[in-house]
């Protein structure tokens, strides 16, 4: 592996986990997958307000459906 | 659905160069933390989402941009709603549509408004300030931990923003303000595993994890290994052999280290550390070589092990071990040491006038080598040539001087064998110099010991505590010695002594460690801008210079007061607490007088510095004793009673235990004032602590220093204690003492001493050491002045309270009244009951009669008298005390009036004043008034009108009774007059000034005027003849009473004041038979005078007590037998009012006042001889 590419991987890796942290303490309920899709998302140009009003309807949709099922 | 797969392959978005690596196993799991393969995973598009069909939604007609907007938002939709809903169950199409449903409308929701909105998205400054919100607002909800944890994520997360910006990153740091954004959006408020997650986070940031060990070589897993293989093998003796090439750089042994590695560096791959530079970081020790931990030269053998991957522990890496050896080349105290240049000096051996350091081996190898070794001085035959720098030699002093373990001394200081030398001294400077400090050395460790084993007797003893110590233990105390507070504020100055001597020490060390890295001179210690120079010489000059012999002294006042130590341990003086205090306190007084007197100012100074440490406790005592004076609640407070009352043992006021054991009556106790509390200036108590009696008996027990001022402050705390006791609020009285009082504020000693001290230039330039620079007068004077005022205010407010407000004065004028008679009209009338009781032959001693007579005539006066003659009767009693009633008696000698007792009782307060030794005082003046009252009563009874030319033989009973009465008169009007009336004038003037001083002035004045009066009534046995001799006189007006009643026939008839007539007829037989009784006068002036004793029981021998029959006529013959006894005792009288006479002249010779008093009584005795 290019050590160019490693090097971008780790700095990105470390601030994954430095906003994983983050999300924990604001105790935000995301996983670390769904927040690295979040965060590709929000990278691709995405308003991260909207994303998480996305995110938090689809909770209130998945609750409501768990509650029918 | 094909049409679906088609659009749905549309929509793949182009594939990245990551994406088209092979997929590797990692990238379908389930992301772990710190694997780098996540976020490789982060590049690839969801696969199985892209290739499912998509909803009519993705049918609409769209614009290229939306288009491609969807395009790529569908798979994260895909993914992110997956994620949120959950995998689908198989079959469940009910999820299945719905799960479609959302990612279209998460589409649609995102792809319509989010990016349109991104203007919304805030910047780094409104970000920060969004988290500071949440830290805030978890700080409010006491969750600190979570507020810690934010902040410390949040400012990670902000260095990651302000880091390098590479525009390839995966994650830009342009957008991390909107990815906490989003976060933000996210949050909900913190649950428990949120709390716990942050203590978890940040422990985790504190401690962070060890480097993974996998790939650590350790000695461990090489022995764990099979031997013979694996790399790190090769070369081992006994293992793989060196592979030919590397061979011979391995074996250039004899070469240079550096030169080796250089070697090694171009011929293997391994880390080129060929230089000194030990910023040894993770990076460089990926990379680093194993380097054997034994690397001597002559081992021929070297490790050239080729480990390439993993952490080596930092001990194994060559600049370690290089860094090691560097610092151990500077430990000059390590026994192997030795100086660079020295082995190069000693070869050339040779003696450089312009090189100091040639002088020390030159000296030592001119040294007689044939001598014998006995003959050599010790140190050298013993000594090893080691020798170090001298400025390391003086920081080894310095070392020394702080009392820790250094190579120049060893732990007695002394020097021994292993001393190192100086090049530049010869032995004997060098031994003499280190000997003269290493005797400073050991008095600063003996002292050091002194306080320390103080700190740990005091330590037991509060361990133990004071209540409960038994009385088993306080024995043992006793034999052991006592801690003291003095004792323990001495130990702590000594302490803080050393202390300045250790900061000095570090001073020094600094200043010249300063100067090695090229920094200026540390001001204190070059006032003169000459560089600093740092010679063992200088220091010791320096140390001599800054402390002189002040350790010597308080070693030597410690040695004095404590005594020699035994093993290091020094024992408690076994004297008591305030012996060893004062001779503790006068000890170093003296010195410090003993050094001021020489000039040795330095030493003066730190000895009072130590002497006002170590005054502070008794000073504190002294304040506390002037504030709060005697405690009165000993009854509430037992047990603090039974130790010893409330004052420290040491304090020079002691208490007596009066009242201590009665509570609150001790204080009523007249004695209390006086003898309550004393100061200890009597060594006989106290003497179960003494085991020298000889050397502590002339010791007294008040510091030197207080001796001026101990009476001022007994009796301050004693008048401020009986005004407590007394009630008195000091807030509400407007006197200005009592606003003296409330006002007053108790300095510690040293800012008593502090203040006002001159403070001269020099005092400045050394820097607050000069402090106490306060002289041994001036120390007096002042404790003087700040303790006299409090006394007078103090004094003066107790003497006006019980004067003004205790009825002093009403109190006063009763006894006046009553016991010096000045009330006459009171006690005529009283007398007149009484003698003509007593003439009567009744039993006047009754106490009933005696009260209900005294009072029956008080009462009447009162109710005539004015208001302030007012005299309270309930307080008044008399009581007849002599032995047993002899009727006859009263008749012959006025002796026993001495039975009676006048008592009259004081309240409270008053009780110091009028104590009952001197209430005793005044009952005697009462009684010698009350006899001479009844001679006058007796004689002005003999009275015959008319016809007295009748009876030639009258004649001559007159004129012994007008020589009988003159005298009896003269003297009564002389005391009466000058002895009583005189001085009580001037006593109530004392008084008044008395009262503005302090109540003991009051006592004092009291008592002297009593004493006076008494002395005066010649009562003093000094007098005693005189007074015997008067008594005489008056017996024998009683017996010419008798004869003249003989003569007469009746007296009764004469008596016109008499208020009983009972048995007047059958007298005048008895009293003829009397008369031939002999009354012998002593004629001989002998002082002793104790006729009247032995008269009275001859007496009681020969008279009968029969009653003969009356017979109402006298004849001649009787008669002329009468003008003898009456010409006998007339020629009596005269010798004795002449002997009174000769005796009152001489008390008149004086010059003091009361011979003047006696001046006037001999003039009117004068008159005798007309």
């Amino acid at each position: 592996m290019p050590s160019q590419e490693s090097d971008r991987i780790a700095s990105a890796q470390q601030t994954l986990d430095i906003l994983y942290e983050m999300s924990q303490l604001l105790n935000t309920h995301l996983d670390k997958e769904t927040l690295t899709t979040c965060v590709r998302m929000i990278e691709s140009g995405i308003n991260p307000e909207a994303l998480a009003a996305v995110i938090q309807e689809l909770r209130r949709e998945n609750a409501a459906l768990v509650g029918r099922a | 659905m094909n049409s679906a797969s088609s659009i749905s392959s549309l929509l793949r978005r182009p594939q990245s160069g990551v994406s088209q690596r092979p997929e590797s196993s990692l990238s379908h799991h389930t992301i772990q933390h710190g694997s780098t393969a996540t976020v490789a995973s982060l590049a690839r598009p969801a696969s199985s989402a892209s290739i499912r069909p998509t909803s009519r939604a993705s049918y609409r007609p769209k614009s290229r941009q939306q288009k491609l907007t969807t395009a790529k938002l569908l798979p994260f939709c895909g993914d992110v709603v997956r994620k949120v809903l959950g995998e689908p169950g198989e079959g469940d199409d009910e999820h299945e549509r719905k799960y479609h449903e959302m990612v279209d409308w998460s589409v649609k929701q995102l792809g319509s408004e989010g990016s349109n909105k991104a203007a919304l998205v805030f910047d780094m400054e409104g970000i920060n300030k969004m988290v500071r919100g949440h830290v805030e607002k978890a700080r409010v909800k006491s969750q600190d931990t979570l507020a810690d944890a934010l902040e410390r994520c949040h400012g990670q997360l902000n260095e990651l923003a302000e880091g390098e910006h590479d525009l390839d990153d995966e994650i830009k740091k342009s957008r991390l303000s909107a990815h906490i954004q989003f976060l933000l959006a996210m949050s909900s408020p913190p649950e428990p595993s949120t709390l716990t997650h942050a203590s978890l986070y940040l422990d985790a940031l504190d401690n962070p994890p060890p480097p993974a060990e996998k790939d650590q070589l350790t000695w461990k897993k090489i022995l764990q290994e099979d031997p013979y293989e694996g790399d790190h093998w090769i070369g081992v003796p006994g293992g793989i052999p060196l592979p030919r090439k590397r061979r011979s750089p391995a074996y250039a042994a004899e070469v240079d280290d550096d030169e080796l590695l250089d070697d090694l560096d171009t011929s293997s791959s391994l880390s080129p550390l060929n230089s000194d530079d030990l910023a040894l970081d993770d990076t460089d020790s990926e990379n680093e070589t194993f380097q054997p931990l034994d690397k001597t030269p002559n081992s021929g053998v070297l490790l050239a092990s080729t480990i390439d991957t993993g952490h080596k522990p930092l001990y194994t890496t060559y600049a370690y071990r290089k860094e090691l050896e560097d610092l151990k080349s500077k430990q000059y105290w390590q026994p192997d040491w030795r100086m660079n240049s020295e082995v190069a000096l000693q070869r050339r051996g040779t003696f450089d006038i312009g090189d100091a350091s040639t002088l020390g081996p030159t000296l030592q190898r001119v040294l007689p080598k044939n001598m014998p070794s006995e003959q050599l001085p010790l140190e050298l035959v013993l000594s090893v040539d080691r020798h170090i720098r001298e400025q390391d030699a003086v920081r080894e002093v310095l070392i020394a001087l702080q009392g820790r373990e250094n190579a120049l001394y060893d732990q007695d200081f002394k020097t021994t064998k292993n001393t190192p030398k100086l090049l530049h001294y010869s032995l004997t400077s060098q031994q003499s110099l280190l000997n003269t400090i290493g005797d400073s050395c050991r008095t600063i460790q003996r002292l050091r010991q002194f306080t320390s084993s103080i700190m740990r007797h005091s330590f037991v003893v509060r361990s133990k505590g004071r209540q409960t110590i038994s009385a088993v233990d306080r024995m043992r105390a006793g034999r052991v010695g006592k801690i003291t507070r003095t004792i323990e504020a001495f130990a702590d100055a000594i302490d803080a002594e050393i202390i300045l001597l250790e900061a000095w020490c570090s001073n020094r060390e600094e200043a010249w460690l300063r100067a090695l890295n090229g920094l200026v001179p540390h001001p204190e210690f070059d006032t003169q801008d000459a560089g600093l120079v740092v010679s063992l010489l200088g220091t010791e000059k320096a140390f001599r210079d800054h402390f002189e012999d002040s350790f010597n002294t308080l070693l030597e006042v410690v040695i004095q007061v404590v005594g020699e130590p035994q093993l290091e341990e020094w024992a408690l003086p076994i004297r008591s607490p305030s012996l060893t205090t004062t001779l503790l306190l006068d000890t170093l007084f003296s010195m410090i007088q003993q050094r001021l007197e020489r000039g040795d100012k330095i030493t003066a100074e730190v000895l009072m510095k130590v002497f006002v440490g170590s005054a502070e406790p008794v000073w504190n005592m002294i304040g506390k004793w002037i504030g709060n004076g005697f405690e009165t609640n000993g009854g509430q407070d037992q047990s603090l009673a039974q130790v010893g009352g409330e004052l420290e043992e040491e304090f020079f006021i002691e208490s007596n235990g009066l009242g201590i054991e009665l509570g609150v009556l001790g204080l009523l106790d007249p004695d209390y004032w006086r003898e309550g509390y004393s100061l200890r200036d009597d060594t006989s108590s106290g003497s179960t602590f003494q085991v020298d009696e000889n050397s502590s008996s002339t010791q007294t027990r008040i510091p030197s220093f207080l001796k001026h001022v101990a009476v001022t402050v007994l009796e301050s705390g004693k008048a401020i204690g009986l005004l407590t006791a007394l009630g008195v609020d000091m807030r509400d009285r407007n006197s200005g003492e009592a606003q003296f009082i409330c006002n007053w504020e108790w300095p510690s000693f040293q800012n008593l001493v502090v203040d006002g001290s001159t403070w001269s230039p020099q005092n400045n330039s050394t820097n607050g050491r000069a402090l106490f620079s306060v002289s041994v007068d001036q120390l007096s004077r002042r404790i003087y002045d700040k303790l006299t005022p409090y006394g007078h205010a103090t004094g003066s407010l107790l003497a006006r309270v019980i004067i003004e407000e205790c009825d002093f004065w009403s109190h006063l004028r009763a006894i006046e009244s009553l016991y010096l008679m000045q009330r006459g009209d009171i006690i005529s009338d009283f007398t007149d009951i009484l003698f003509a009781k007593m003439d009567s032959q009744q039993n006047w001693t009754d106490f009933h009669f005696l009260n209900t007579a005294f009072s029956e005539m008080i009462a009447a006066s009162n109710i005539t008298g004015r208001n302030e003659e007012f005299i309270e009767t309930s307080l008044i009693r008399l009581s007849y005390q002599g032995g047993s009633f002899k009727e006859k008696n009263a008749l012959r000698t006025v002796k026993p009036l001495d039975g009676l007792s006048l008592e009259y009782l004081i309240p409270f307060p008053l009780t110091y004043i009028f104590t009952p030794g001197n209430l005793q005082l005044y009952s005697e003046i009462f009684i010698f008034l009350l006899q001479i009252r009844r001679a006058k009563n007796l004689l002005e009874k003999i009275l015959v009108r008319g016809a007295s030319g009748s009876n030639p033989g009258l004649k001559a009973f007159y004129a012994m009774r007008s020589r009988l009465s003159w005298f009896v008169n003269t003297f009564l009007n002389f005391l009466t007059t000058y002895v009583i009336q005189t001085p009580a004038l001037s006593f109530h003037k004392a008084l008044a000034e008395a009262q503005s001083q302090s109540f003991d002035q009051v006592i004092e004045v009291h008592e002297d005027y009593l004493r006076k009066v008494h002395n005066r009534c010649l009562l003093q046995t000094k007098t005693n003849a005189l007074y015997q001799a008067v008594l005489s006189i008056l017996d024998m007006t009683l017996n010419f009473n008798d004869l003249f009643g003989a003569f007469a026939g009746d007296v009764t008839m004469h008596d016109i004041s008499s208020h009983s007539l009972v048995l007047k007829h059958h007298r005048s037989r008895r009293q003829r038979r009397r008369r031939k009784n002999t009354i012998g006068f002593s004629h001989q002036m002998d002082p002793s005078f104790d006729t009247s004793e032995s008269e009275m029981e001859q007496e009681e021998d020969e008279v009968d007590y029969s009653y003969s029959v009356s017979i109402n006529a006298s004849t001649f013959a009787e008669s002329d037998d009468l003008f003898t006894k009456v010409n006998k005792m007339s020629t009596d009288l005269d010798g004795l009012v002449r002997f009174v006479r000769r005796g009152v002249e001489t008390l008149a010779g004086g010059t003091s006042d009361a011979a003047t008093t006696f001046g006037i009584l001999a003039f009117s005795l004068e008159d005798w001889d007309l």
